[in-house]
């Protein structure tokens, strides 16, 4: 299984300036709610879903994604049992097993979303460089100093895994179990593994302070970027399709449309 | 003036009473190649960062005297000023780094100088080409090795064009060849550049061929080193002793550990392939190959971390996949390469006694082992304070008490001796042998070819994840040599001393 973070490409998604990428997630995600016909829903899964596969074609390496689509399976299994309002379209002569109309437009609109916003969550993630997005943010007008609190964030958090898991181990060959005890038991097992994870973290956010600081951080209320990047005419044209066709699709939702 | 002039210059930490610098006084001349060495502990990395300015960013720092580089004082200047005159690289570059690409790396310092985009390109590619490291630009930190790391954050700070660079021991975690290749971009450096290099380092006898001017830095006192083979023949030689054990142990024909045809595959990618060895009783072993060979994962996969994707692991005869830690811990002791991750105890005493507790072993003999380890340990008056309040080496000898205590036949050590002065890396490695003499063994993840030579029975080692040599120390050697590994091999394998 793979993390899931950032995959180097050339697709048109991993070409568009991160902010761009960023402001057009945050659409998408709130056009998921937005949506309220279930078969509008299932087109604009599944596209999301198809895009996802696209770009990433062994989507299922990457952990989680196995754990995502399962929960949406049982989310709308859960709809099929328990929603019984519409008409009946399966009879299995047993109540709780019948299926009806309501249940499925209720658990497909449902899971549409969970699996939307999982399947662009994806998409952005693993065609986004994470400095980028930070970087693009910071030209944008977000002052360096909070920038840097994501691009630091971002470059510790695989570190802090790594040791957690270092940690554990540790833990391990000291004798220590946590499938014995009760809850008091746990709760200390926790405060010990927490201990030198959260030293460890000062103790690196310290060094970090000083590498930073040494290098002339905060020096100035502004500084210079290197990258020179900025929107493209890719972003201007994929923004243009993009809208229009979000338009359509809320158009036909309302039925403004013939 | 010289070019860094250091007068009577002391130092005590804040809420400290003694002074950890006393009274320094040197003199160093532009592009000078000095290294600072020393026992571990003695203040040198203080001292660097002293130099660096680090030191003197609260509004009242407790020190004494000046340090004048390039006629500024370093203890008058913020710090977002200091690194223009004085670099400062940490000993892991690890925690230098604070953003995730190579390029943003180096231009990090650019940028908060304002500097113009077009000129930060072209220092980048100008630092680079300094460290030789042209080919990293455009990589990702996370990829890595560890030599390339360290070219980085030299490049890093080369980029700001300091007056003077420190590097606190940059080699620490490199293999021989990593290492030799760091100095000799350094020489080649400040030969070519005009700069000043200081190291704090003490892995002495490759550094002696760039002939270095030396000080040695201790108990806060620092003095110039005119002869190093005096100098080496007068270090002083620490033990720490090997409490008797209380249970004698029979001989054992069964193989402790044995590996047959074992292959692991980490995140789909594969580290080791078809390995096979066995670990006996009353053996010492070095573990050793270069950055990334697979040293570190075969230890962990040893200790049932990793499933083999094929092969088969027995320990003690029984099947390893079918054994679970809790029950192998017994048998064997295992010790991970950072202190800090493996202190989990509010005191010494319960760090110390916490495996024991754990095995439901903690006897009345039991407690009295402890006392007695914690004491032959200089940790004896310590027992009630927080583990984590202790010095590196303390938290070393805490670690190993803490395995120990219940003599487990088996250890498998992964990189004990970083960080460590030449005294404390030969006291350490005579323990070990005690430790195997006693009818144990251990398995030492070793980067010293003098060490291994002068303690050790056995070489495996590693190359891109295969073991490329399994021989006593002398044919292992002699192999090494023979198949171009001459780094991992001592220079003379009588009495050749360098930690």
């Amino acid at each position: 299984m793979r993390k899931l973070s950032f995959q180097p490409g050339q697709t048109i998604l991993h070409r568009l300036y991160p902010v761009t990428k960023f402001i057009w997630l945050l659409v998408c995600s709130v056009l998921a709610f937005i949506l309220t016909e279930g078969a509008l829903l299932i087109i604009f899964t599944s596209l999301c879903l198809l895009t996802l596969h696209l770009i990433y074609p062994k989507i299922w390496q990457i952990r989680g994604f196995r754990l995502a689509l399962l929960t949406g399976a049982v989310l709308f299994f859960l709809y099929l049992l328990f929603d019984k309002t519409g008409w009946v379209v399966v009879d299995p002569k047993v109540e709780l097993l019948s299926i009806t109309t309501g249940g499925l437009v209720m658990g497909a609109r449902v899971v549409g979303r969970f699996l939307t916003i999982i399947a662009l969550s994806y998409i952005f993630i693993l065609t986004t460089e994470p400095s980028e997005l930070a970087y693009g943010l910071m030209k944008i007008g977000m002052p360096y100093r909070y920038g840097f609190m994501l691009v630091t964030a971002l470059r510790l958090a695989p570190i802090l895994e790594e040791e957690g898991k270092t940690i554990y181990k540790a833990q391990l060959v000291r004798g220590i179990r946590y499938d014995k005890g009760g809850i008091k038991k746990w709760v200390l097992l926790v405060q010990q593994f927490m201990t030198p994870l959260l030293i460890s973290a000062l103790r690196r956010a310290d060094k970090l302070v000083f590498s930073m600081e040494g290098r002339g951080f905060g020096k100035y209320p502004n500084r210079t970027f290197r990258s020179q990047r900025t929107p493209s005419s890719l972003d201007l044209t994929v923004s243009i399709v993009l809208t229009l066709f979000f338009a359509i699709l809320i158009l036909l939702n309302y039925g403004e449309l013939p | 003036m010289s070019w860094i002039d250091v007068r009577h210059f002391s130092y005590t930490y804040p809420g400290k009473q003694e002074p950890v610098l006393r009274d320094i006084s040197l003199a160093i001349e532009r592009g000078s190649f000095v290294v600072i060495t020393g026992e571990s502990g003695g203040g040198k990395s203080t001292f660097g960062k002293a130099l660096a300015g680090f030191l003197f960013q609260d509004e009242k720092p407790n020190c004494e005297g000046r340090i004048i580089v390039n006629g500024v004082d370093m203890t008058q200047i913020p710090l977002y000023d200091a690194s223009q005159h004085v670099a400062y690289v940490q000993q892991n570059p690890e925690d230098q780094f604070c953003t995730l690409s190579v390029s943003d790396e180096i231009a990090f310092g650019l940028e908060n100088l304002r500097v113009e985009p077009k000129e930060i390109e072209h220092l980048i590619d100008k630092s680079l080409a300094v460290v030789k490291g042209l080919d990293l630009k455009g990589r990702q930190l996370a990829t890595l090795s560890g030599g390339e790391k360290q070219k980085v954050a030299i490049a890093s700070m080369l980029a700001l064009s300091p007056d003077v660079l420190i590097l606190d021991e940059p080699t620490s975690n490199l293999d021989p060849d990593a290492t030799l290749h760091v100095f000799k971009t350094l020489y080649d450096m400040r030969q070519n550049q005009d700069l000043t290099v200081i190291i704090i380092e003490h892995k002495l006898d490759l550094l002696l061929a760039f002939n270095p001017q030396i000080f040695v830095l201790e108990s806060g006192e620092i003095q110039p080193i005119h002869d190093i083979q005096d100098f080496k023949a007068h270090i002083s030689r620490k033990t720490y002793a090997l409490p008797k054990a209380n249970t004698e142990h029979t001989i054992q024909k069964v193989p402790f550990l044995k590996l047959s045809g074992v292959s692991v595959r980490l995140e789909s990618y594969p580290i080791l392939h078809d390995i096979n060895l066995n670990l006996s009783q009353g053996e010492f072993v070095a573990l050793m190959g270069p950055n990334g060979s697979g040293k570190s994962t075969l230890l962990q996969t040893m200790m049932g971390f990793y499933t083999p994707e094929n092969g088969k692991i027995s320990a003690f005869g029984e099947d390893l996949s079918k054994l679970k830690t809790s029950s192998l811990v017994r048998e064997i002791g295992f010790i991970f390469q950072n202190p800090d991750h493996q202190l989990f105890t509010q005191s010494v005493w319960d760090e110390a006694t916490l495996t024991s507790k754990n095995l439901d072993i903690l006897t009345q003999d039991q407690k009295e082992n402890a006392e007695s380890y914690l004491t032959s340990m200089r940790l004896g008056d310590r027992k009630d304070e927080h583990p984590q309040r202790l010095s590196y080496g303390e938290k070393r000898r805490l670690n190993l008490i803490a395995v120990l205590l219940h003599h487990p036949k088996l250890l498998l050590i992964d990189e004990f001796l970083i960080g460590q002065d030449m005294a404390n890396a030969h006291a350490w490695m005579k323990f070990f042998q005690d430790y195997v003499q006693q009818g144990h063994t251990v398995l030492l993840v070793n980067h010293h070819p003098d060490l291994t030579n002068q303690y050790c029975d056995r070489i495996i080692f590693l190359s891109e994840g295969r073991v490329l040599i399994d021989q006593h120390v002398d044919k292992a050697l002699d192999q090494l040599g023979a198949l171009g590994f001459s780094s991992f091999v001592p220079e003379n394998k009588e009495g050749f001393t360098n930690a």
